[in-house]
Protein backbone atom coordinates (compact mmCIF):
# COMPACT_ATOMS: atom_id res chain seq x y z
CA UNK A 1 0.00 0.00 0.00
CA UNK A 2 1.30 3.38 -0.86
CA UNK A 3 1.19 6.14 0.51
CA UNK A 4 2.18 9.81 -0.35
CA UNK A 5 3.32 12.79 1.96
CA UNK A 6 5.14 15.51 2.71
CA UNK A 7 7.78 13.30 3.69
CA UNK A 8 7.67 11.22 0.22
CA UNK A 9 6.20 8.19 -0.57
CA UNK A 10 5.27 5.13 2.26
CA UNK A 11 5.25 1.74 1.21
CA UNK A 12 4.14 -0.49 4.23
CA UNK A 13 5.97 -3.78 3.61
CA UNK A 14 8.24 -3.13 1.59
CA UNK A 15 12.00 -2.52 2.00
CA UNK A 16 14.40 0.22 0.31
CA UNK A 17 17.67 0.57 0.57
CA UNK A 18 18.28 4.50 0.61
CA UNK A 19 21.40 5.84 1.94
CA UNK A 20 25.16 3.92 2.16
CA UNK A 21 28.28 4.34 3.54
CA UNK A 22 31.44 2.29 2.87
CA UNK A 23 35.01 1.76 4.56
CA UNK A 24 37.64 -0.94 3.74
CA UNK A 25 41.18 -0.86 2.34
CA UNK A 26 40.34 0.95 -0.84
CA UNK A 27 39.41 4.37 1.36
CA UNK A 28 36.57 6.23 3.29
CA UNK A 29 34.07 7.04 0.60
CA UNK A 30 31.85 5.11 -2.11
CA UNK A 31 34.20 6.87 -4.92
CA UNK A 32 37.15 5.77 -3.83
CA UNK A 33 35.76 2.39 -4.25
CA UNK A 34 34.21 2.86 -7.42
CA UNK A 35 37.76 4.03 -9.09
CA UNK A 36 39.18 0.60 -7.22
CA UNK A 37 36.67 -1.42 -9.04
CA UNK A 38 36.93 0.24 -12.34
CA UNK A 39 40.74 0.01 -12.33
CA UNK A 40 40.53 -3.57 -11.01
CA UNK A 41 42.96 -2.15 -7.73
CA UNK A 42 42.97 -4.52 -5.20
CA UNK A 43 43.76 -3.21 -1.42
CA UNK A 44 45.14 -6.27 -0.31
CA UNK A 45 49.00 -5.86 0.90
CA UNK A 46 51.00 -7.87 2.62
CA UNK A 47 51.67 -6.69 6.79
CA UNK A 48 54.12 -7.65 9.03
CA UNK A 49 53.31 -8.37 12.59
CA UNK A 50 55.40 -9.17 15.07
CA UNK A 51 54.32 -13.11 14.94
CA UNK A 52 53.99 -13.31 11.59
CA UNK A 53 53.16 -11.64 7.96
CA UNK A 54 49.75 -11.67 6.11
CA UNK A 55 48.63 -10.36 2.92
CA UNK A 56 45.53 -8.50 4.38
CA UNK A 57 42.87 -5.44 3.30
CA UNK A 58 44.14 -2.89 6.27
CA UNK A 59 42.27 0.57 6.32
CA UNK A 60 44.42 3.45 6.04
CA UNK A 61 45.67 4.50 9.65
CA UNK A 62 46.63 7.52 8.50
CA UNK A 63 43.13 8.47 6.94
CA UNK A 64 41.63 7.11 9.86
CA UNK A 65 43.32 9.46 12.67
CA UNK A 66 42.19 12.47 10.46
CA UNK A 67 38.68 11.14 10.15
CA UNK A 68 38.59 10.65 13.92
CA UNK A 69 39.48 14.64 14.19
CA UNK A 70 36.98 15.52 11.91
CA UNK A 71 34.19 13.42 13.35
CA UNK A 72 35.55 14.11 16.92
CA UNK A 73 35.51 10.64 18.16
CA UNK A 74 36.20 10.10 21.57
CA UNK A 75 39.93 9.41 22.42
CA UNK A 76 38.99 6.19 24.40
CA UNK A 77 37.23 4.69 21.18
CA UNK A 78 38.28 1.53 20.10
CA UNK A 79 39.21 1.61 16.51
CA UNK A 80 35.91 -0.38 15.63
CA UNK A 81 34.18 1.64 17.54
CA UNK A 82 35.84 4.90 16.05
CA UNK A 83 35.13 3.10 12.14
CA UNK A 84 31.47 2.46 13.34
CA UNK A 85 30.91 6.25 14.56
CA UNK A 86 32.77 7.78 11.87
CA UNK A 87 30.53 5.69 9.06
CA UNK A 88 27.14 6.08 10.56
CA UNK A 89 27.50 9.94 11.34
CA UNK A 90 28.79 10.41 7.31
CA UNK A 91 26.05 8.48 6.40
CA UNK A 92 23.79 10.44 8.50
CA UNK A 93 25.23 13.60 6.84
CA UNK A 94 24.67 11.79 3.01
CA UNK A 95 20.86 10.61 3.05
CA UNK A 96 18.14 13.81 2.57
CA UNK A 97 17.34 16.61 5.21
CA UNK A 98 20.08 14.36 7.71
CA UNK A 99 18.24 11.93 9.46
CA UNK A 100 17.56 12.67 13.10
CA UNK A 101 19.78 9.61 14.60
CA UNK A 102 17.89 9.50 17.66
CA UNK A 103 14.52 7.47 17.46
CA UNK A 104 16.06 5.28 14.61
CA UNK A 105 16.87 1.55 15.54
CA UNK A 106 20.72 0.62 15.08
CA UNK A 107 21.68 -2.69 14.10
CA UNK A 108 25.56 -3.78 14.61
CA UNK A 109 26.80 -6.67 12.76
CA UNK A 110 30.56 -7.62 14.25
CA UNK A 111 32.16 -11.21 14.94
CA UNK A 112 34.73 -10.37 17.48
CA UNK A 113 34.81 -6.31 18.55
CA UNK A 114 37.55 -5.32 20.11
CA UNK A 115 39.23 -9.06 20.88
CA UNK A 116 42.52 -7.74 21.07
CA UNK A 117 41.80 -5.91 24.48
CA UNK A 118 42.22 -9.27 25.89
CA UNK A 119 45.43 -8.25 28.20
CA UNK A 120 48.41 -10.48 27.84
CA UNK A 121 47.84 -12.97 31.14
CA UNK A 122 44.93 -11.62 32.24
CA UNK A 123 42.03 -12.93 33.97
CA UNK A 124 40.48 -10.21 31.43
CA UNK A 125 37.30 -8.73 32.93
CA UNK A 126 38.30 -5.46 31.39
CA UNK A 127 34.65 -4.40 30.06
CA UNK A 128 35.81 -2.69 26.60
CA UNK A 129 37.06 -6.19 25.02
CA UNK A 130 32.91 -6.98 24.93
CA UNK A 131 30.79 -6.06 22.00
CA UNK A 132 27.81 -5.13 24.04
CA UNK A 133 30.33 -2.64 25.51
CA UNK A 134 30.70 -1.45 22.19
CA UNK A 135 27.23 -1.24 21.59
CA UNK A 136 26.23 1.14 24.93
CA UNK A 137 29.38 3.47 23.61
CA UNK A 138 27.74 4.12 20.55
CA UNK A 139 24.51 4.45 21.91
CA UNK A 140 25.60 7.21 24.00
CA UNK A 141 28.06 8.98 21.95
CA UNK A 142 25.18 9.24 18.97
CA UNK A 143 22.63 9.97 21.73
CA UNK A 144 20.30 6.77 20.61
CA UNK A 145 17.00 6.17 22.06
CA UNK A 146 17.31 2.33 21.66
CA UNK A 147 20.13 0.04 22.51
CA UNK A 148 22.11 -0.64 19.90
CA UNK A 149 21.64 -4.68 18.75
CA UNK A 150 24.38 -6.35 17.51
CA UNK A 151 24.45 -9.68 15.67
CA UNK A 152 26.95 -11.94 16.18
CA UNK A 153 26.75 -14.75 13.34
CA UNK A 154 29.99 -15.54 12.04
CA UNK A 155 30.18 -14.53 8.54
CA UNK A 156 26.68 -13.97 7.62
CA UNK A 157 26.30 -10.89 10.54
CA UNK A 158 26.05 -8.86 8.02
CA UNK A 159 23.53 -9.64 5.73
CA UNK A 160 21.35 -11.21 8.79
CA UNK A 161 21.48 -7.91 10.70
CA UNK A 162 20.09 -6.46 7.00
CA UNK A 163 17.83 -9.00 7.04
CA UNK A 164 16.61 -8.67 11.08
CA UNK A 165 16.09 -4.95 10.21
CA UNK A 166 14.14 -5.60 6.99
CA UNK A 167 12.05 -8.23 8.33
CA UNK A 168 10.69 -5.53 11.16
CA UNK A 169 10.40 -2.81 8.52
CA UNK A 170 7.96 -5.34 6.28
CA UNK A 171 6.34 -6.32 9.13
CA UNK A 172 5.54 -2.38 10.16
CA UNK A 173 7.38 -2.60 13.77
CA UNK A 174 9.95 0.15 12.67
CA UNK A 175 10.02 2.15 9.81
CA UNK A 176 13.48 3.02 9.46
CA UNK A 177 16.79 1.62 10.32
CA UNK A 178 20.42 1.98 10.42
CA UNK A 179 22.23 -1.36 9.49
CA UNK A 180 26.50 -1.06 10.49
CA UNK A 181 28.64 -4.14 9.52
CA UNK A 182 32.03 -3.68 11.23
CA UNK A 183 35.58 -5.69 11.69
CA UNK A 184 38.98 -5.09 12.21
CA UNK A 185 42.27 -6.79 11.73
CA UNK A 186 43.15 -8.46 15.16
CA UNK A 187 46.06 -10.75 16.28
CA UNK A 188 43.25 -13.00 17.45
CA UNK A 189 41.73 -14.02 14.00
CA UNK A 190 44.81 -13.76 11.92
CA UNK A 191 46.57 -16.16 14.67
CA UNK A 192 43.03 -18.63 14.37
CA UNK A 193 42.53 -18.36 10.68
CA UNK A 194 46.32 -19.22 10.16
CA UNK A 195 46.27 -22.15 12.76
CA UNK A 196 43.31 -23.65 10.51
CA UNK A 197 45.80 -23.25 7.90
CA UNK A 198 43.23 -20.95 5.94
CA UNK A 199 45.30 -18.15 5.54
CA UNK A 200 46.19 -17.75 1.89
CA UNK A 201 50.26 -17.03 0.87
CA UNK A 202 48.91 -14.27 -1.79
CA UNK A 203 46.51 -12.43 -2.31
CA UNK A 204 43.15 -13.94 -2.27
CA UNK A 205 41.92 -16.10 -5.57
CA UNK A 206 38.52 -16.93 -5.11
CA UNK A 207 37.00 -19.62 -7.73
CA UNK A 208 40.40 -19.88 -8.80
CA UNK A 209 42.45 -23.20 -9.50
CA UNK A 210 45.11 -22.17 -7.41
CA UNK A 211 43.02 -20.59 -4.62
CA UNK A 212 44.57 -21.54 -1.18
CA UNK A 213 42.62 -19.32 1.43
CA UNK A 214 41.31 -16.05 2.79
CA UNK A 215 43.14 -12.97 2.97
CA UNK A 216 41.44 -11.13 6.44
CA UNK A 217 40.71 -7.89 5.78
CA UNK A 218 38.59 -5.04 7.83
CA UNK A 219 35.85 -3.20 7.20
CA UNK A 220 33.07 -0.85 8.17
CA UNK A 221 29.93 -0.02 6.03
CA UNK A 222 26.33 1.30 6.99
CA UNK A 223 23.00 0.99 5.58
CA UNK A 224 19.98 3.24 5.79
CA UNK A 225 16.81 1.07 5.55
CA UNK A 226 13.31 2.21 5.15
CA UNK A 227 9.53 1.44 3.78
CA UNK A 228 9.90 5.41 2.26
CA UNK A 229 10.51 4.87 -1.41
CA UNK A 230 11.78 8.33 -2.04
CA UNK A 231 15.69 8.62 -2.97
CA UNK A 232 15.65 4.35 -3.21
CA UNK A 233 18.69 2.98 -3.94
CA UNK A 234 17.52 -0.70 -4.07
CA UNK A 235 14.87 -2.44 -2.90
CA UNK A 236 14.97 -5.77 -0.38
CA UNK A 237 12.74 -7.88 -2.56
CA UNK A 238 13.73 -11.34 -1.14
CA UNK A 239 15.71 -13.15 1.55
CA UNK A 240 16.22 -15.76 3.24
CA UNK A 241 18.52 -17.09 6.05
CA UNK A 242 19.24 -21.06 6.60
CA UNK A 243 21.78 -23.66 8.92
CA UNK A 244 23.30 -26.39 7.18
CA UNK A 245 22.62 -28.23 10.29
CA UNK A 246 25.62 -30.56 8.93
CA UNK A 247 29.16 -29.22 10.34
CA UNK A 248 30.27 -26.18 13.06
CA UNK A 249 33.34 -24.84 10.42
CA UNK A 250 33.17 -26.55 6.81
CA UNK A 251 30.32 -25.74 4.63
CA UNK A 252 28.01 -28.88 3.46
CA UNK A 253 29.66 -30.63 0.56
CA UNK A 254 26.71 -30.26 -1.34
CA UNK A 255 25.29 -26.93 -0.56
CA UNK A 256 21.74 -27.63 0.91
CA UNK A 257 21.98 -25.05 3.30
CA UNK A 258 22.83 -22.01 0.70
CA UNK A 259 20.16 -24.25 -1.74
CA UNK A 260 18.02 -23.66 0.75
CA UNK A 261 18.30 -20.27 1.83
CA UNK A 262 17.96 -18.98 -1.59
CA UNK A 263 14.67 -21.09 -2.33
CA UNK A 264 13.31 -19.10 0.59
CA UNK A 265 14.32 -15.88 -0.44
CA UNK A 266 13.17 -15.99 -4.54
CA UNK A 267 10.80 -17.79 -6.97
CA UNK A 268 13.15 -18.56 -9.41
CA UNK A 269 10.22 -18.90 -11.67
CA UNK A 270 9.39 -15.62 -11.85
CA UNK A 271 12.22 -13.70 -11.22
CA UNK A 272 15.43 -13.62 -13.79
CA UNK A 273 18.80 -12.78 -11.68
CA UNK A 274 21.29 -10.51 -13.97
CA UNK A 275 24.31 -10.79 -11.44
CA UNK A 276 24.98 -12.56 -8.24
CA UNK A 277 27.32 -11.29 -5.51
CA UNK A 278 28.85 -14.54 -3.69
CA UNK A 279 30.44 -15.37 -0.91
CA UNK A 280 33.57 -16.52 -2.87
CA UNK A 281 36.24 -16.40 -0.19
CA UNK A 282 38.87 -18.74 -1.92
CA UNK A 283 38.67 -21.46 0.28
CA UNK A 284 38.71 -25.10 -1.34
CA UNK A 285 35.64 -26.02 0.37
CA UNK A 286 33.67 -22.43 0.19
CA UNK A 287 33.95 -21.84 -2.88
CA UNK A 288 33.04 -25.61 -4.35
CA UNK A 289 30.12 -25.73 -2.24
CA UNK A 290 29.01 -22.21 -4.00
CA UNK A 291 29.25 -23.86 -6.91
CA UNK A 292 27.55 -26.96 -6.41
CA UNK A 293 24.79 -24.54 -5.02
CA UNK A 294 24.51 -22.47 -8.13
CA UNK A 295 24.42 -25.41 -10.20
CA UNK A 296 21.47 -27.15 -8.52
CA UNK A 297 19.57 -24.45 -8.75
CA UNK A 298 20.66 -23.58 -12.50
CA UNK A 299 22.20 -20.62 -11.63
CA UNK A 300 25.44 -21.32 -13.55
CA UNK A 301 25.31 -19.01 -16.47
CA UNK A 302 24.34 -16.09 -14.25
CA UNK A 303 27.56 -13.65 -14.45
CA UNK A 304 28.99 -13.95 -10.68
CA UNK A 305 31.64 -12.44 -8.92
CA UNK A 306 33.42 -12.63 -5.41
CA UNK A 307 34.38 -8.73 -4.12
CA UNK A 308 36.78 -10.23 -1.59
CA UNK A 309 39.70 -10.03 -3.62
CA UNK A 310 39.36 -6.29 -3.31
CA UNK A 311 39.45 -5.94 0.17
CA UNK A 312 39.52 -9.15 1.71
CA UNK A 313 37.44 -11.15 4.04
CA UNK A 314 35.82 -8.65 6.30
CA UNK A 315 33.82 -11.23 8.66
CA UNK A 316 31.21 -9.20 9.93
CA UNK A 317 31.02 -6.51 8.25
CA UNK A 318 31.29 -8.12 4.77
CA UNK A 319 27.52 -8.66 3.96
CA UNK A 320 27.01 -4.71 4.94
CA UNK A 321 30.05 -4.01 2.11
CA UNK A 322 29.19 -6.46 -0.50
CA UNK A 323 25.44 -5.26 -0.25
CA UNK A 324 26.39 -1.88 -0.83
CA UNK A 325 28.99 -2.89 -3.79
CA UNK A 326 26.11 -5.03 -5.75
CA UNK A 327 24.00 -1.82 -5.16
CA UNK A 328 26.71 0.09 -6.60
CA UNK A 329 27.30 -2.44 -9.74
CA UNK A 330 23.55 -2.02 -10.29
CA UNK A 331 23.92 1.93 -10.44
CA UNK A 332 26.94 1.99 -12.51
CA UNK A 333 25.58 -0.89 -14.46
CA UNK A 334 28.82 -2.90 -14.20
CA UNK A 335 29.30 -6.25 -13.17
CA UNK A 336 33.19 -5.71 -11.89
CA UNK A 337 36.25 -8.28 -12.98
CA UNK A 338 36.12 -11.08 -10.09
CA UNK A 339 39.76 -10.05 -9.12
CA UNK A 340 41.80 -12.83 -8.43
CA UNK A 341 40.15 -15.27 -10.59
CA UNK A 342 42.50 -16.23 -14.35
CA UNK A 343 41.38 -20.30 -14.31
CA UNK A 344 38.36 -21.83 -13.14
CA UNK A 345 39.07 -24.02 -10.33
CA UNK A 346 35.23 -25.56 -8.88
CA UNK A 347 34.47 -28.64 -10.59
CA UNK A 348 31.02 -27.27 -11.66
CA UNK A 349 30.78 -24.42 -13.99
CA UNK A 350 29.84 -21.06 -13.39
CA UNK A 351 30.10 -17.30 -15.15
CA UNK A 352 32.80 -15.99 -12.93
CA UNK A 353 33.44 -12.73 -14.83
CA UNK A 354 37.08 -12.66 -15.58
CA UNK A 355 36.93 -9.13 -16.68
CA UNK A 356 34.13 -5.99 -15.78
CA UNK A 357 31.26 -6.16 -18.44
CA UNK A 358 28.79 -3.39 -18.44
CA UNK A 359 25.45 -4.49 -18.58
CA UNK A 360 21.98 -3.34 -16.96
CA UNK A 361 21.05 -5.17 -13.85
CA UNK A 362 17.77 -5.46 -12.80
CA UNK A 363 17.70 -8.11 -10.19
CA UNK A 364 21.14 -9.21 -8.13
CA UNK A 365 21.28 -11.88 -5.75
CA UNK A 366 23.68 -11.27 -2.74
CA UNK A 367 24.94 -14.46 -0.49
CA UNK A 368 26.71 -15.33 2.60
CA UNK A 369 27.90 -18.36 4.28
CA UNK A 370 29.55 -19.11 7.39
CA UNK A 371 30.92 -20.92 10.68
CA UNK A 372 27.99 -22.46 12.60
CA UNK A 373 26.88 -23.68 9.01
CA UNK A 374 24.78 -19.97 8.61
CA UNK A 375 24.28 -19.07 5.08
CA UNK A 376 21.95 -15.88 4.00
CA UNK A 377 21.14 -13.82 1.38
CA UNK A 378 19.16 -10.89 -0.21
CA UNK A 379 17.78 -10.67 -3.56
CA UNK A 380 18.04 -6.68 -4.60
CA UNK A 381 15.97 -5.05 -7.15
CA UNK A 382 17.04 -1.90 -8.81
CA UNK A 383 15.00 1.33 -8.05
CA UNK A 384 16.11 2.81 -11.42
CA UNK A 385 15.19 -0.20 -13.25
CA UNK B 1 29.04 -21.05 40.79
CA UNK B 2 25.81 -22.62 39.39
CA UNK B 3 24.01 -23.55 36.39
CA UNK B 4 20.41 -23.36 35.68
CA UNK B 5 18.73 -25.14 32.79
CA UNK B 6 15.52 -24.34 32.32
CA UNK B 7 13.61 -26.64 30.00
CA UNK B 8 10.02 -25.05 30.51
CA UNK B 9 9.43 -21.56 31.83
CA UNK B 10 8.10 -23.01 35.10
CA UNK B 11 11.07 -25.35 35.88
CA UNK B 12 14.50 -25.21 36.34
CA UNK B 13 17.11 -27.74 36.77
CA UNK B 14 19.95 -26.51 39.11
CA UNK B 15 23.49 -27.23 37.76
CA UNK B 16 24.87 -26.02 41.18
CA UNK B 17 28.69 -26.86 41.87
CA UNK B 18 28.65 -29.08 45.22
CA UNK B 19 31.30 -30.49 46.93
CA UNK B 20 34.60 -29.66 44.86
CA UNK B 21 33.10 -31.13 42.16
CA UNK B 22 34.65 -28.58 39.17
CA UNK B 23 31.95 -27.31 36.54
CA UNK B 24 33.66 -29.75 34.08
CA UNK B 25 32.68 -32.68 35.96
CA UNK B 26 29.05 -31.26 37.06
CA UNK B 27 28.21 -31.49 32.87
CA UNK B 28 29.55 -34.57 32.42
CA UNK B 29 27.78 -36.26 34.93
CA UNK B 30 24.29 -34.07 33.75
CA UNK B 31 25.75 -35.48 29.82
CA UNK B 32 25.71 -39.02 31.44
CA UNK B 33 22.20 -38.69 33.41
CA UNK B 34 20.52 -37.76 30.35
CA UNK B 35 21.39 -41.50 28.80
CA UNK B 36 21.94 -40.67 25.11
CA UNK B 37 24.91 -41.66 23.02
CA UNK B 38 26.60 -38.39 21.49
CA UNK B 39 30.42 -38.12 21.83
CA UNK B 40 30.64 -35.20 19.85
CA UNK B 41 29.26 -33.77 23.41
CA UNK B 42 32.96 -34.24 24.63
CA UNK B 43 34.67 -32.24 22.10
CA UNK B 44 32.40 -28.83 22.63
CA UNK B 45 33.37 -26.30 24.78
CA UNK B 46 31.68 -25.43 28.00
CA UNK B 47 29.46 -22.71 26.57
CA UNK B 48 28.00 -25.48 23.75
CA UNK B 49 27.98 -28.30 26.88
CA UNK B 50 25.72 -25.64 28.94
CA UNK B 51 23.47 -25.24 25.75
CA UNK B 52 23.38 -28.40 24.36
CA UNK B 53 22.24 -29.62 27.65
CA UNK B 54 19.70 -27.20 28.34
CA UNK B 55 18.13 -27.85 24.48
CA UNK B 56 18.49 -31.72 25.13
CA UNK B 57 15.90 -30.81 28.58
CA UNK B 58 13.67 -28.89 26.47
CA UNK B 59 13.57 -31.09 23.55
CA UNK B 60 11.80 -33.80 26.06
CA UNK B 61 9.42 -31.66 27.72
CA UNK B 62 8.73 -30.29 24.02
CA UNK B 63 9.99 -32.43 21.08
CA UNK B 64 10.53 -30.69 18.11
CA UNK B 65 7.65 -32.03 15.35
CA UNK B 66 7.61 -28.86 13.04
CA UNK B 67 8.79 -28.84 9.70
CA UNK B 68 13.04 -28.61 10.23
CA UNK B 69 13.51 -26.09 7.31
CA UNK B 70 10.65 -24.36 9.17
CA UNK B 71 12.12 -24.31 12.81
CA UNK B 72 14.23 -21.46 14.24
CA UNK B 73 17.09 -20.93 16.85
CA UNK B 74 17.50 -17.59 18.34
CA UNK B 75 19.79 -16.82 21.25
CA UNK B 76 20.90 -13.89 22.87
CA UNK B 77 23.68 -12.99 25.81
CA UNK B 78 25.74 -10.04 26.85
CA UNK B 79 29.53 -11.77 26.68
CA UNK B 80 29.28 -13.53 23.65
CA UNK B 81 31.82 -16.54 23.57
CA UNK B 82 34.19 -14.57 26.05
CA UNK B 83 35.21 -17.98 27.97
CA UNK B 84 36.77 -20.25 25.09
CA UNK B 85 37.72 -16.95 23.06
CA UNK B 86 40.24 -16.24 26.47
CA UNK B 87 41.00 -19.98 26.44
CA UNK B 88 42.18 -19.29 22.40
CA UNK B 89 44.25 -16.34 23.64
CA UNK B 90 46.18 -18.60 26.22
CA UNK B 91 47.10 -20.78 23.70
CA UNK B 92 49.00 -18.37 22.14
CA UNK B 93 50.22 -16.12 24.55
CA UNK B 94 51.03 -17.89 27.52
CA UNK B 95 54.10 -19.25 26.55
CA UNK B 96 56.82 -17.40 23.51
CA UNK B 97 56.55 -20.85 21.60
CA UNK B 98 53.23 -21.71 22.33
CA UNK B 99 50.65 -22.55 19.32
CA UNK B 100 47.79 -21.66 18.91
CA UNK B 101 44.99 -24.00 19.35
CA UNK B 102 42.48 -25.02 16.08
CA UNK B 103 40.11 -26.70 18.20
CA UNK B 104 39.33 -24.10 20.46
CA UNK B 105 39.19 -21.07 17.89
CA UNK B 106 36.22 -22.63 16.22
CA UNK B 107 34.55 -22.60 19.18
CA UNK B 108 35.15 -18.34 19.42
CA UNK B 109 32.17 -17.27 17.72
CA UNK B 110 28.93 -17.85 19.88
CA UNK B 111 26.96 -19.08 16.82
CA UNK B 112 28.79 -22.57 16.83
CA UNK B 113 26.21 -23.09 19.47
CA UNK B 114 23.19 -22.80 17.08
CA UNK B 115 25.23 -25.05 14.79
CA UNK B 116 25.77 -27.74 17.64
CA UNK B 117 21.69 -27.25 18.15
CA UNK B 118 21.02 -27.30 14.52
CA UNK B 119 23.43 -30.55 14.10
CA UNK B 120 22.20 -32.37 16.96
CA UNK B 121 18.08 -31.77 16.15
CA UNK B 122 18.32 -31.43 12.26
CA UNK B 123 16.79 -27.83 12.20
CA UNK B 124 17.74 -25.40 9.53
CA UNK B 125 15.59 -22.49 9.56
CA UNK B 126 16.27 -18.84 10.03
CA UNK B 127 18.50 -18.55 13.08
CA UNK B 128 20.62 -16.02 14.69
CA UNK B 129 22.60 -14.86 17.91
CA UNK B 130 22.57 -11.59 19.03
CA UNK B 131 24.61 -9.73 21.64
CA UNK B 132 22.71 -7.30 23.81
CA UNK B 133 23.95 -4.64 26.57
CA UNK B 134 21.03 -5.78 29.33
CA UNK B 135 19.07 -8.53 27.81
CA UNK B 136 16.45 -5.79 26.90
CA UNK B 137 15.63 -5.82 23.27
CA UNK B 138 12.16 -5.92 22.04
CA UNK B 139 13.45 -6.09 18.15
CA UNK B 140 14.47 -9.78 18.72
CA UNK B 141 10.98 -10.27 20.20
CA UNK B 142 9.34 -8.81 16.84
CA UNK B 143 11.58 -10.09 14.56
CA UNK B 144 10.74 -13.67 15.81
CA UNK B 145 7.37 -13.01 15.84
CA UNK B 146 7.13 -11.61 12.63
CA UNK B 147 8.81 -14.55 11.16
CA UNK B 148 6.05 -17.08 12.88
CA UNK B 149 3.42 -14.66 11.77
CA UNK B 150 4.34 -14.53 8.31
CA UNK B 151 5.01 -18.25 7.76
CA UNK B 152 8.54 -18.48 7.55
CA UNK B 153 8.79 -20.83 10.87
CA UNK B 154 6.18 -22.47 12.44
CA UNK B 155 7.92 -23.05 15.25
CA UNK B 156 11.04 -21.49 17.42
CA UNK B 157 13.64 -21.74 19.88
CA UNK B 158 14.17 -18.54 22.09
CA UNK B 159 16.33 -18.79 24.83
CA UNK B 160 20.09 -17.88 26.58
CA UNK B 161 23.62 -18.87 27.14
CA UNK B 162 26.05 -17.33 29.29
CA UNK B 163 29.66 -18.39 30.57
CA UNK B 164 31.59 -15.65 32.01
CA UNK B 165 33.46 -15.34 35.16
CA UNK B 166 31.45 -17.20 38.04
CA UNK B 167 28.19 -16.81 35.75
CA UNK B 168 26.88 -20.03 33.72
CA UNK B 169 23.59 -19.75 33.19
CA UNK B 170 21.33 -20.92 30.20
CA UNK B 171 16.97 -20.98 29.18
CA UNK B 172 15.42 -21.89 26.45
CA UNK B 173 11.93 -22.23 24.95
CA UNK B 174 9.59 -23.21 22.21
CA UNK B 175 7.38 -21.29 20.53
CA UNK B 176 5.05 -22.15 17.86
CA UNK B 177 2.78 -20.27 15.18
CA UNK B 178 0.50 -23.23 16.31
CA UNK B 179 0.27 -22.84 19.79
CA UNK B 180 -2.07 -19.67 21.22
CA UNK B 181 0.67 -17.00 20.38
CA UNK B 182 -0.26 -14.35 22.88
CA UNK B 183 0.82 -16.25 26.15
CA UNK B 184 3.18 -18.29 24.07
CA UNK B 185 4.80 -15.33 23.00
CA UNK B 186 4.74 -13.03 25.85
CA UNK B 187 7.79 -15.34 26.93
CA UNK B 188 10.13 -12.37 27.11
CA UNK B 189 13.82 -12.84 26.99
CA UNK B 190 14.34 -9.31 28.96
CA UNK B 191 12.88 -11.04 31.26
CA UNK B 192 15.43 -14.33 31.75
CA UNK B 193 17.99 -12.42 34.62
CA UNK B 194 14.69 -11.27 36.83
CA UNK B 195 13.34 -14.81 36.85
CA UNK B 196 16.09 -16.87 37.53
CA UNK B 197 16.73 -14.50 40.50
CA UNK B 198 13.44 -15.15 41.79
CA UNK B 199 13.36 -18.86 41.35
CA UNK B 200 14.23 -20.91 45.08
CA UNK B 201 16.89 -22.59 43.07
CA UNK B 202 18.19 -19.74 41.77
CA UNK B 203 21.33 -16.95 42.52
Amino acid sequence: MAEENESGIVNQGKVFISGQHMISALGFSIGDHVDSFNCGKSGISKENYSFDSYWVGKISDEKLHAERKFHKIPRAFSRLEALSAISILTLRGMVKENLSLQSIPVFLASTKGNIDAIPHHGAASKEHIHLSHSAQRLKSFLSLQHDVTVVCNACTSGLQAIILAARLIQANHITEAIVCGVDVLSEFTLRGFSCLQAMAKVPCQPFDEARNGISLGEGCATIYLSNNSSDAIAQIVGMGVSNDANHISGPSRTGSGLIQAIRSAVDLDSIHIDYINAHGTATKYNDEMEAQAFNALNLQHIPLNSMKGYWGHTLGAAGVLETIAATIAMQQETIWKSLGYENHGVSRPLAVTDTSVKRKISHCLKTSSGFGGSNACLMLKNCAS
Amino acid sequence: MRTIVNSDIFELVDFGVAGGESLNQRLKSAYRDLDIKYPKFYKMDTFCKVGFLTMEHLMIKAPVSFDPAKTGIFLVNQYSSIDTDLAFHRSYSLHEESLASPGLFVYTLPNILIGELAIRHKITGEHGFFILSDFQSDFIYLYVKSLLDSNVLDAAILGTCEVFQDEVLCAMKLVSSASVLDESLSFDLSKFKEWIKKSPQGR
